[in-house]
C-alpha cells in the first residue's frame, strides 16, 4: 500500500495540460475518458472499471446508477486516485479543471505525490456510505473536521475550530458548539452523516462525490439528508457526483445521469431524456423496476432477470447480452458496443444504436491485420 | 475518567484480598511442621535451649499450631499494620529483610524487558503491516518465528556463551563478583547495566516476537477499514494517515495484550534467573516452595500477584485513555 515504486500511471507525459490541448468543454468540471481501473489479484485480473466515459458539468449534479458491483465506487475512488493495491488505474484520462483554471489529468498523477494531495479535500471531496465506519471511532468529529481545514487552509486552532462549528451549523447539526466534541458512537446515524458532509464541504470543494450517502439511513433521515445535499449544492454552486443503485433517488436529485453496468457506462444523458426516452435495454429495465408511488416496501415490480456477472468473467461482446431482452444472436455476443453519441450530452452503448455492419467490417479488418 | 479509575482501584481490593487468602492456604496445604524440623536441626547443632526459646517466640507471635484462620489473621494484620511479612525458617531471618532488594531487581528487570519489547516490537510490527509481503516483512516474520520457538533457557545459555567468548564477560549474575554485597554506587549501577542486557534480550525475545505478530495482524485489519480511505481522501500525507488513524487504533489491542505481560515475564524470569544466576525473586521463590518455607513463599506469591493486578490496572487505565468507547461506557 505504501510502495512508492515509480509505476507509470496512465500515459507518459505531463499531468498538467493547457485547456486547448486537453480539449475539455468549458461547461464541464471533470471529464472522464475511457477510464480503466483493474485489480491484479492472484486469481486473475478483475476489470472493475473497464472503459468508463462521462463528464461532470459545473455546478450540477450527475447521478451514477447501476446495480451493486457495477464499478461505481471504484470509479469514484479513481477520481481521487485512491485505489489500493493490487488495483491501479491502467489507462484513460481524468481531466479536472482546478480552481485556478489549470487542467490536470488525475490518472497521470503519482497517488502519493503532493499534487494529488492538494486536490483531495480541496478540489474534490468524498462522502461515504457508512459514516460510522468512515469516521475514526477514537477521534472527535471536531478533531477530524478541523484536521481537514488545517491541511488546506492556514488557520490557527481557534479559527479552524470556529470554522468547523460554522460548518456543522450549515449542515443543521443541532447544538453544534457541543457536538463538535462528540465521538461518532455518541451520535445518531443522521447526525454522523451530517458530520461527514460538514467535513467534506469544509474546504469548499468544487466537486463532492457522494457514494450512496443515504443507503445506511432510515427513510425519513434519507429524505432530510437528500434535501440538505441539494440545498448546499445550489448555495455553493458546487458539482455533485451522486452514486446510488436507486433510480428513484436519481430522479429526485440529478441533472444528468450515467448508467453503469459491469464497469462501463452504458447510457448517459440529461435526467429527463433518460427517464422519458431510455435508449439502452438495461436502462429501460432499471426504470421498469422502480417501485411506483403507492406500492409499499422495497417490492420490485419487475426485477431484471439473471445476475450481474463478476467482472472477472465478463461475457464476450456486449456485457449485458446474457440478460438482455433484445439480444441479437451472432451480433451482441461478438461485438463490443462502442459508446455512440446520439445527441447533445447524450451517449448510449448498444448495438441497436450502432452501425453494426461498419463495426463488423472494422473488427474483421483488425483480425486479418493481426494475422 | 476519574470515576472510572476510582472504580477500578476499588475493585482491586477484594482481588488482592482473595489472592492473599489463596496464597496462604496453598502454602499451608502440605503436611509437616517446618518449625519442628528446624528445632530438631538446630538441636543437632548443639544450642538446644536457644532453639527452643526462639521456636517458642515464633510460635506465639504467628499463632503457629492454632487454626489456619488465626495464622492467616496474624500474618495479614502484621503485614498491614507493621510491615511484618513473617519469618523465613530456612534463612532464619524476617521475610522483609530478604525480599525487597530481590523484588526491586525483579521489577527493574521486568520493566526494562517490557520497554525493550515495546521499543523493538512496535516499529517492526508497523513496518511489517504497512509493507506487507516486502522482504523486510518476511525477515521480521521469520526471525519472529525463531524467537518464539527457542526456549528461554537455551537462549540464555547461548547468550552466556557469546558474552563470555566474545566479550570476555562473566555474564552470570546481575553485576560483577566484586560488587556483591557492596552498597549501591554509580559504578555498581553501571556495572549492572552491562550485565542486564542478556536477561533482557533472553526474556524479551519471545514477547517481542509475539507482539510483532499481534501488532502486524491488528494493523493489517485496521489498514483495510474505510476510515483510512477517508483520511487519505482529505489530502493527508501517507505517514500521517497511518500514524494518526490505524496505528492509533491498533495500539488499543496492543495495550490490552500487555495486561498479563508481567505474569509471563516473571514466570519466564524464574528459569532464566536460575540459569543466569540472577538475584531476582524467581530462584528464591523456587527454593522457598521446595523447602516449604511458608512465610517467604506466601509473601512472594502475594507481592508478585499484587504487582500483576496493578499492571492490569495500569493497562486498563491506558486503554480507557486511548479509547473513548471504553471511557464512556
Ligand atoms: N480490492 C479489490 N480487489 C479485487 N476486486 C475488487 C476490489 N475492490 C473492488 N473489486 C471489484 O470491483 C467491482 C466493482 O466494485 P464497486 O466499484 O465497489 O461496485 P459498486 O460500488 O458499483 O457496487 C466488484 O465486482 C468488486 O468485486
Ligand atoms: S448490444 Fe445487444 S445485448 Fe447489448 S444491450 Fe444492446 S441489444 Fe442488448
Ligand atoms: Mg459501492
Amino acid at each position: 500500500m505504501l510502495l512508492r515504486k515509480k509505476i507509470q500511471y496512465g500515459r507518459p507525459g505531463s499531468a498538467i495540460l493547457d485547456a486547448d490541448a486537453a480539449g475539455m468543454r468549458p461547461e464541464n468540471l471533470v471529464e472522464v475518458r475511457n477510464l480503466q481501473t483493474h485489480f491484479f489479484t492472484d486469481r486473475g485480473i478483475v476489470k472493475a472499471v473497464d472503459g468508463v466515459s462521462f463528464a461532470v458539468p459545473k455546478g450540477k449534479t450527475i447521478g451514477i446508477v447501476g446495480e451493486s458491483g457495477s464499478g461505481k465506487s471504484i470509479t469514484a475512488r479513481s477520481l481521487m486516485s485512491l485505489i489500493d493495491p493490487p488495483g491501479r488505474i491502467v489507462s484513460g484520462e481524468i481531466l479536472l479543471e482546478r480552481q485556478d483554471g489549470q487542467i490536470v489529468d488525475i490518472a497521470r498523477l503519482d497517488p502519493f505525490g503532493s499534487e494529488i494531495r492538494a486536490i483531495r479535500g480541496a478540489d474534490i471531496a468524498l462522502i461515504f456510505q457508512e459514516p460510522m465506519a468512515a469516521l475514526s471511532p477514537v477521534h472527535t468529529i471536531g478533531n477530524q473536521i478541523i484536521e481537514m481545514i488545517q491541511i488546506h487552509e492556514d488557520l490557527d486552532d481557534k479559527a479552524a475550530r470556529d470554522k468547523a462549528i460554522d460548518m456543522l451549523r450549515r449542515v443543521d447539526m443541532p447544538k453544534a458548539e457541543q457536538r463538535i466534541d462528540a465521538y461518532t458512537f455518541e451520535l445518531s446515524g443522521g447526525m454522523r452523516q451530517r458530520a461527514m458532509i460538514a467535513m467534506a464541504l469544509a474546504c469548499r470543494p468544487r466537486l463532492v462525490i457522494a457514494d450512496e450517502p443515504t443507503t445506511a439511513l432510515d427513510v425519513t433521515t434519507q429524505a432530510t439528508i437528500l434535501d440538505l445535499l441539494r440545498e448546499l449544492q445550489s448555495r455553493d454552486e458546487m458539482s455533485v457526483m451522486f452514486i446510488t443503485h436507486d433510480l428513484g433517488v436519481v430522479a429526485e436529485i440529478a441533472d444528468e445521469v450515467a448508467v453503469m453496468y459491469l464497469g462501463r457506462v452504458v447510457e448517459r444523458g440529461p435526467v429527463d431524456d433518460i427517464f422519458e426516452q431510455p435508449m439502452h435495454p438495461y436502462t429501460r429495465a432499471l426504470i421498469r423496476s422502480i417501485p411506483k408511488l403507492g406500492v409499499r416496501g422495497r417490492h420490485r415490480l419487475e426485477a431484471i432477470s439473471g445476475m450481474v456477472p463478476h467482472p472477472s468473467n465478463r461475457p464476450q461482446g456486449c456485457p449485458f447480452h446474457d440478460r438482455c431482452p433484445e439480444f441479437m444472436p451472432g451480433v451482441c455476443d461478438r461485438i463490443v458496443p462502442p459508446l455512440e453519441k446520439i445527441g447533445e450530452r447524450r451517449d448510449v452503448s448498444c448495438l441497436l444504436h450502432s452501425d453494426v455492419e461498419a463495426l463488423k467490417a472494422a473488427s474483421e479488418q483488425e483480425t486479418t491485420s493481426d494475422e | 475518567m476519574l470515576t472510572y479509575i476510582v472504580r477500578r482501584v476499588l475493585y482491586m481490593i477484594p482481588t488482592v484480598f482473595l489472592i492473599s487468602v489463596v496464597a496462604f492456604i496453598v502454602i499451608n496445604l502440605p503436611p509437616g511442621d517446618y518449625l519442628t524440623s528446624m528445632v530438631a536441626m538446630q538441636m543437632e547443632e548443639g544450642d538446644a535451649a536457644a532453639a527452643q526459646a526462639q521456636a517458642e517466640r515464633l510460635r506465639v507471635r504467628y499463632g503457629l499450631g492454632e487454626p489456619v484462620i488465626v495464622q492467616y489473621w496474624r500474618w495479614i494484620s502484621g503485614i498491614v499494620l507493621r510491615g511484618d511479612f513473617g519469618h523465613s525458617f530456612e534463612w532464619r531471618r524476617p521475610v522483609s529483610s530478604l525480599i525487597w532488594t530481590r523484588l526491586a531487581l525483579t521489577f527493574v528487570l521486568s520493566l526494562t524487558t517490557t520497554m525493550f519489547i515495546w521499543i523493538v516490537a512496535i516499529p517492526i510490527g508497523i513496518y511489517s503491516a504497512v509493507k506487507q509481503y516486502s522482504i523486510g516483512d518476511y525477515v521480521a516474520t521469520t526471525v519472529g518465528f525463531i524467537g518464539l520457538a527457542i526456549p528461554n533457557f537455551l537462549l540464555a545459555l547461548i547468550f552466556m556463551y557469546i558474552g563470555f567468548s566474545v566479550f570476555g564477560q562473566n555474564v552470570g549474575g546481575l553485576y560483577s563478583p566484586q560488587y556483591i554485597g557492596e552498597p549501591w554506587t554509580i559504578d555498581k549501577i553501571l556495572n549492572m547495566l552491562t550485565h542486564l542486557w542478556i536477561p533482557v534480550v533472553v526474556l524479551g525475545t519471545a514477547g517481542t516476537a509475539g507482539l510483532i505478530r499481534t501488532m502486524r495482524a491488528n494493523l493489517l485489519d485496521e489498514l483495510r477499514k474505510p476510515y483510512v480511505v477517508t483520511a487519505r481522501s482529505k489530502g493527508l500525507t501517507e505517514r500521517r494517515v497511518i500514524m494518526k488513524y490505524p496505528v492509533r487504533i491498533a495500539m488499543n489491542f496492543f495495550v490490552s495484550a500487555q495486561s498479563n505481560i508481567l505474569v509471563s515475564l516473571i514466570s519466564g524470569a524464574t528459569i532464566v534467573s536460575v540459569v543466569l544466576n540472577l538475584p531476582t525473586t524467581g530462584p528464591l521463590l523456587l527454593g522457598a516452595l521446595m523447602a516449604q518455607d511458608m512465610y517467604l513463599a506466601a509473601t512472594f506469591i502475594l507481592l508478585l500477584s499484587t504487582l500483576n493486578v496493578i499492571s492490569t490496572l495500569i493497562s486498563d487505565i491506558v486503554l480507557a485513555w486511548l479509547d473513548p468507547r471504553i471511557r464512556y461506557s
